[in-house]
């Protein structure tokens, strides 16, 4: 069955580009642009992984991942953050991992299937 | 009003000032003595109350016309927190000593007017006024008082000017401070998706024809995105926000990391690596790689031809690491500058691309680390530069 990961990102450009880069590595990307998108679908999907962008038009990823650390039926699934304003995970950010933007395909792929194998 | 002295109302010694002046002002437009005091005694008087019972009193002296007739006046203003007793002695006082006595007040405040008129005898009109103002101010300080109070308020001044210049330049370097991270990462969105594009499509041209243009644009996108995390270094640097994971880290790894990294990026540069020593060091792994990599493509960038070389050697507290090139050096008045911020000596901005941030940025985390970085450097002789990190046990 193939793996999959939620994608909150703001920017349709990168959404598509992390879409078809995971597709390409047979992994399922469900897309979201805003954290209220995400928040309204949350319940509905369970995915292997979250990849969560840190500046959204109408929040922050950080902010999401705390959501997601105190649900229940999330707690558990490993959380990567990503920013193009930072290079390294904010302090007090309870997830697996950061990527920062611009990434390496090889070293993001890697960072994504790390968690999800 | 045609105003000929202002005084602010403090303390006891104002009272002796306002006197004093309005005593000089009567005088100077040709009142006899007797009005004099009885004019000056009525100010002092209200001057008093409004020291007693208000805030921010403030003299005004001067002279109104009322139908081609002139008095001498008093405005005194001042700023009330509930009411003002228009009863107090002093003024019931002052209102037998002047005709005119007018209390004001309202949201802007209280103003209190005294009116005296002046007799025709006195002979004042608009040149005389203009000349008792010329007196007075050529006489200066009526007291020792008075010239202390004059040279504090020009401090006073002079302090608030300089304050409000550092409030804007403290508020224009939050601005520069916020569009430099604004910018950076709204540079860094597209180059995400450019590099990443380029990336792709470099895998697809499976060694075709395009692969070699793919590739340029491929290494020039990593050295936007070096630029971009520069700018975003330095605001961080100036926000006080540049911080580090440090971890204890094998000198020699960390430094043939550095190399290969070295050589992906400067392919067609010798660089040398001679490592002679087995210590540790306690450092952010990422942060001390992005100084090596600046002192490299520095070294990289500014000699024509020649090898690049690193050498480390360490002693028990202390380890050295220096990048060495043959290339054209640089004059000390260039090397006194080199680690200021957005420093580029005048003889390589047209032959040299960069924003000379580099070497303020790696100081900086040097510096961060306990270290110290210097350069030696002979013009047309190459350069030296040397990082000394403490090594841990």
């Amino acid at each position: 069955m193939k793996k999959q990961v939620v994608v909150v990102e703001d920017n349709r450009s990168i959404r598509e580009l992390i879409e078809y880069i995971l597709e390409d590595h047979k992994i399922e990307v469900i897309s979201f642009g805003t954290a209220s998108n995400f928040r309204t679908s949350m319940n509905e999907v369970a995915p292997d992984l979250y990849l969560l962008d840190v500046m959204l038009p109408d929040g922050n990823g950080i902010d999401l991942c705390k959501e997601l650390r105190a649900e229940r039926a999330t707690r558990e699934t490993p959380i990567i953050v990503m920013s193009a304003h930072s290079d390294q995970l904010p302090t007090g950010c309870d997830a697996q991992d950061f990527i920062a933007k611009p990434f390496d395909i090889d070293n993001f792929v890697t960072r994504i299937e790390q968690q999800i194998n | 009003m045609k105003e000929l002295a202002t005084i602010t109302l403090e303390n006891e010694m104002d009272l002796t000032l306002a006197y004093k002046r309005s005593i000089r002002t009567a005088e100077l437009l040709g009142l006899t003595k007797s009005t004099q005091t009885a004019f000056a005694t009525a100010v002092s008087e209200v001057c008093r109350e409004v020291i007693d019972k208000a805030f921010d009193g403030l003299l005004h002296l001067g002279t109104t016309k009322i139908d081609n007739r002139y008095f001498i006046t008093a405005s005194i203003t001042a700023r009330v927190e509930d009411d003002f007793p228009r009863n107090a002695t002093g003024i019931e006082y002052a209102q037998k000593l002047v005709p005119v006595l007018d209390i004001l007040l309202g949201e802007s405040g209280l103003e209190i007017v005294l009116k005296l008129g002046i007799p025709h005898s006195a002979r004042v009109d608009q040149s005389k006024i203009a000349a008792v103002n010329k007196q007075m101010d050529e006489e200066g300080p009526i007291s020792a008082y008075e010239e202390v109070k004059i040279r504090n308020a020009a401090l006073f001044r002079q302090s608030q000017q300089q304050e409000l210049a550092l409030m804007n330049a403290t508020y224009l370097d939050q601005q520069k401070n916020e569009f430099l991270s604004v910018a950076s990462h709204e540079l860094n969105t597209p180059l995400t998706i450019l590099r990443a594009y380029a990336q792709i499509a470099l895998r697809e041209s499976k060694d075709g024809p395009l692969t070699k243009y793919l590739s340029k644009i491929e290494l020039q996108s990593i050295k936007l995105g070096q630029l971009i995390g520069q700018l975003l270094d330095i605001s961080k640097i100036e926000n006080g926000k540049l911080t580090y994971e440090k971890e204890v880290t094998s000198a020699s790894a960390f430094l043939g990391g550095c190399m290969e990294a070295g050589h992906l990026l400067f392919p067609t540069h010798e660089l040398i690596l001679d490592v002679d020593c087995a210590c540790n060091l306690l450092i952010d792994p990422i942060r001390l790689e992005q100084v090596i990599n600046n002192l490299l493509s520095n070294a990289v960038k500014y000699s024509e031809s020649g090898p690049v070389r690193i050498t480390a050697r360490a002693d028990q507290r202390f380890l050295t690491i220096s990048v060495i090139d043959e290339g054209m050096g640089m004059s000390e008045d260039t090397q006194s500058h080199i680690f200021d911020k957005f420093f580029r000596a005048t003889q390589i901005t047209k032959s040299h691309s960069g924003l000379g941030m580099g070497l303020y940025i790696a100081a900086r985390i040097i510096s961060d680390h306990g270290g110290t970085i210097q350069v030696e450097s002979v013009l047309g002789g190459g350069t030296t530069m040397s990082v000394v990190l403490p090594v841990v046990n």
